[in-house]
């Protein structure tokens, strides 16, 4: 819930997906999330490092690492992770 | 060859594998390394001189050659990987409209004996460029 709820804060994010093994409730060493930028968001690397700074955050206080992985609506559509078929949609 | 950190997550097996590369090119001297992932090298055959970051990216998107580019300044070659690590079309498309290089393992060595090295690209059996665009 707390990961869903930290990628709601910026308009410019238009999706966000969890993979992986822990979104596969397998053992794990960080967790993966796919963060989807809308194309025209003119702001991308402030809100590259917000969203980092976020996470971060939040893996310090769960005590696990975050792996954020940030993508622009066209890149998303080109589906360049080996998981597309399997990501839990977050925000979408 | 300290063992420092960076906010990248690039592991020292990583970077020590890459820096080993590039001390035996034959077209590169002087290799040096700062700032834990970047390395300035100079080149025999062009007599320049080339900045380049070792990250080790699963799929390295524009956002993140933008955030290269707006920690370290002037990189010439992004170097993200090898095994599953690829690039987005657009961070690619990105990168040679800016000059800059960026390469998975098995291009970065051909790269570095080309001129205009953001350019290079391996072909297949066909003469077809190949390039090594993350797709599901």
């Amino acid at each position: 819930m707390e990961i869903r709820s930290t990628t709601t804060r910026w308009p410019d994010v238009c999706a966000a997906f969890g993979f992986g093994s822990f979104f596969r409730s397998e053992p794990f060493d960080d967790i993966d999330v796919l963060i989807v930028l809308r194309q025209e968001c003119q702001l991308r690397l402030v809100t590259y490092y917000e969203l980092k700074t976020a996470f971060d955050n939040l893996g310090r206080n769960y005590g696990v690492r975050f792996d954020v992985t940030v993508l622009t609506e066209r890149e998303f559509s080109e589906r360049p992770l080996r998981d597309m078929d399997s990501l839990v949609p977050l925000l979408a | 060859m300290t063992n420092g950190n960076n906010t990248w997550d690039v592991r020292f097996s990583h970077i020590a594998w890459f820096e080993r590369l590039l001390l035996s090119h034959k077209n590169l001297t002087n290799v040096q390394r700062h700032d834990d992932i970047i390395f300035e090298v100079d080149r025999v055959a062009q007599k320049d001189h080339l900045k380049i970051l070792c990250c080790n990216e699963y799929a390295m998107g524009v956002t993140l050659v933008q955030r290269g580019l707006a920690e370290f300044g002037g990189v010439n070659i992004f170097y993200i990987g090898g095994g599953w690590c690829g690039y987005t079309q657009e961070a690619k498309e990105f990168c040679q409209s800016q000059n800059i290089g960026l390469f998975v393992t098995d291009e970065v060595h051909g790269a570095l004996w080309k001129a205009d090295y953001w350019t290079y690209h391996r072909r297949d059996k066909d003469g077809n460029p190949v390039y090594y665009y993350k797709v599901a």
